[in-house]
């Protein structure tokens, strides 16, 4: 009997980015990851790469405690799984192996 | 931004909670928290990735669409396929037919193009046979199951995908293979390629517009401009029949006979369309040119009348409580 292998994790680059800032960082919300990004990721589209990101098991996220004042939206925050990080490290890896050497 | 802000309320009213969750609230969270009030980069921020969020879900969309409710939409959509071809088999024989026998008493040589001369008669057929079609695949597609709320939403998009389709044919394809069956039969009967000059059925809306406006400015083409207006309107509103001939469908599955014999309660609606809806259009236009009032009116009534019986039946029709009290 056949057993069919796991796929292999990919990171696209923005989730890579992400990650990245996320390894660094304890927890944090879009925009926040947005401004640390310095340009590379946009607000439109930086929740909808986080929810795909929560699909693959890369990163959880929880809504804050709720604010100040009744019925104000809790911000949500994000932080990295070990299973994102440590895709993140064979990603780094894997990139590094696979770039052409400087001729000598 | 708090929970009941209008246009949260708006789009949770839209979205799933899913998206809600993770791409709505967050986005406006941080309105809230950036500025301390909303502003317009924040809102092209939530258009932006709403918009980005739909393109990216959509395969999922389609799949699910595809395998839920019993594969309900692909069998609703076969049936479509299937009936509308059917039912236009009849209107391309009809004009097709006689060509045939004209041409055998013509005696032209060479082989007489009869397959693509009847491809070529398909599109003139589906204006007529792609609503009734509706009535017939719905009730025959939800036949084993009582239609939910998301299984009625995804009917009403397919309706909204055949007016679409109808749009298209109306617009474009209707008129161009029109023109090229005339340039075919009269090629073929004359033995050599013929030019011919586009007639009413052979323009597309903005080309039948502008016969329209020349047709005014002629001497005493106040008459005829009047049925080319009414022609005009009457295409125009065939593209937004499918979509309360998809809740006539509905109702129907909805009914208890409906689901006890769907054929017999289609065919029945389809029998009621072609022999009201045409006679009614044939009437509005005998009256339009017996009256002084704009052919707008009489173009638009027999359409507005059949919407409104369309949706007066579908809320008429009770839900049943489960799929058992059809067995």
């Amino acid at each position: 009997m056949s057993t069919r292998r796991p796929p292999i994790p990919r990171l696209s680059p923005k989730e890579s980015l992400i990650l990245d800032l996320l390894a660094h960082a304890e927890e944090q919300y879009g925009l926040q990851l947005v401004a640390a990004s310095k340009g590379r990721l946009k607000r439109g589209t930086v929740y909808v790469t986080l929810g795909r990101m929560e699909d693959k098991g890369y990163v959880t996220s929880h809504a804050e405690d709720a604010p100040d004042g009744a019925g104000g939206l809790p911000r949500r925050l994000y932080k990295a799984t070990p299973y994102g990080l440590r895709v993140l490290k064979a990603w780094a890896t894997l990139l590094q192996h696979l770039s052409p050497e400087p001729a000598r | 931004m708090t929970i009941d802000h209008p246009i949260r309320r708006f789009l949770a009213r839209l979205c799933s909670a899913d998206t809600m969750a993770r791409v709505v609230d967050p986005t406006l969270a941080d309105m809230r928290w950036e500025s301390g009030k909303a502003n317009w980069k924040g809102y092209l921020a939530l258009a932006k990735a709403l918009v980005v969020h739909s393109i990216v879900s959509t395969p999922a969309i389609l799949s699910r669409t595809w395998s839920d409710d019993e594969r309900a939409i692909p069998r609703a959509v076969a049936f479509l396929i299937g009936c509308t071809f059917v039912a236009s088999l009849p209107l391309v024989a009809a004009p097709l037919l006689p060509l045939l026998e004209g041409f055998l008493y013509w005696g032209r040589s060479g082989p007489i193009p009869v397959v693509p001369l009847a491809v070529l008669l398909i599109p003139q057929a589906l204006p007529l046979t792609l609503p009734a079609a509706l009535l017939l695949a719905i009730p025959l597609a939800l036949r084993r199951q009582n239609p939910s709320a998301r299984l009625a939403r995804r009917i009403v998009a397919l309706s909204i995908a055949c007016m679409a389709a109808m749009f298209v044919v109306l617009a474009w394809v209707m008129p161009a293979t029109n023109q090229a069956f005339r340039v075919m039969v009269i090629s073929h009967l004359s033995g050599r390629p013929v030019e011919l000059e586009r007639g009413v059925n052979e323009k597309g809306f903005a080309a039948m517009r502008e016969r329209i406006e020349d047709v005014k400015l002629t001497y005493r083409g106040q008459v005829a401009a009047r049925s080319l207006e009414f022609d005009y309107h009457v295409r125009v509103g065939l593209i937004f029949i499918p979509l309360p001939f998809g809740v006539l469908g509905l109702a129907i599955s909805r009914s208890r006979r409906g689901r006890r014999r769907p054929w017999g309660m289609g065919l029945a609606a389809v029998a009621g369309y072609a022999l009201t809806f045409v006679p009614l259009l044939i009437g509005a236009r005998m009256l339009m040119r017996w009256s002084s009032l704009s052919p707008v009116l009489f173009a638009w009534t027999p359409i507005v009348l059949l919407a409104i019986l369309a949706f007066r039946i579908y809320s008429s029709t009770p839900a049943l409580p489960d799929s058992s009290a059809a067995s």
